[in-house]
């Protein structure tokens, strides 16, 4: 999953809090369906496109499909946050040179 | 300068006026010196209100077929007392939710538990 795929599936407020929800704890699509006024067709979708973006897990126990946040998935996004946390503090440094240099 | 986990968020004092650094934001030739934009990178200013705050549009080219990622970074200039100026940037992904909407909270949680 590439950095623009990952945040095109995190740009959905729906899906974000299933995540958010998924971070406390695994569940069932019938226990994320509480307090969403989704049908379940539309969770499942939400929940296919998610593992297939790797954020999500699936663990199957008989008839019940079990869902959990998926850290590793989150990889892209870190990375991307990391890149741009390294490159502009040093891009600040060169504002407060430029800012000497230049008139008032 | 201070940063949180899920904003990549950047804040420091300058000493010099928000009209210079208003400039050394916004015309291009000053931009492009202190920016050291990376070649993969396309910078183009979406919103101005001067000088207060400037948006640009930061689109950087993926390797290969890849989409380019585009994301905002915003500079948020305020007047500091002894004339000079505090400096916010913010810099986010173009699909997340901006961090003044109501969503950050959300968004901030799920980040931390990932």
């Amino acid at each position: 999953m590439s950095e623009p795929e990952i945040f095109k599936v995190l740009s959905d407020p729906t899906r974000r809090a299933i995540l958010e929800r998924l971070a406390g704890g695994e569940a069932t699509a019938t226990d994320l369906r509480e307090g969403f006024a989704i049908t379940q067709p539309a969770m499942s979708q939400h929940l296919a496109v998610l593992r297939g973006a790797g954020l999500v897990s699936e663990r199957r126990e008989g008839r019940y499909a079990h869902y959990s946040v998926n850290a590793e998935g989150f990889a892209p996004l870190h990375a991307w946050l990391a890149r741009y946390r390294a490159f502009w503090p040093s891009r600040i440094d060169n504002l407060k040179d430029l800012l000497r240099e230049m008139d008032q | 300068m201070s940063k949180t986990d899920q904003d990549l968020v950047f804040e420091t004092g300058l000493d010099a006026s928000p009209d210079k650094v208003w400039r050394a934001l916004t015309i291009p030739e000053y931009l492009e010196r202190w920016l050291d934009r990376p070649e993969s990178v396309q910078v183009d200013q979406v919103a101005a209100n001067a000088p207060h705050s400037v948006t640009y549009r930061w689109t950087e080219r993926g390797s290969g077929d890849a989409e380019p990622e585009e994301s905002f970074v915003t500079f948020e200039l305020t007047p500091r007392d002894d004339g000079g100026t505090w400096f916010r940037l913010t810099h986010r992904p173009a699909a997340l939710p901006s961090a003044a909407n109501s969503n950050e909270a959300q968004t901030a949680m799920f980040m931390r538990a990932a």
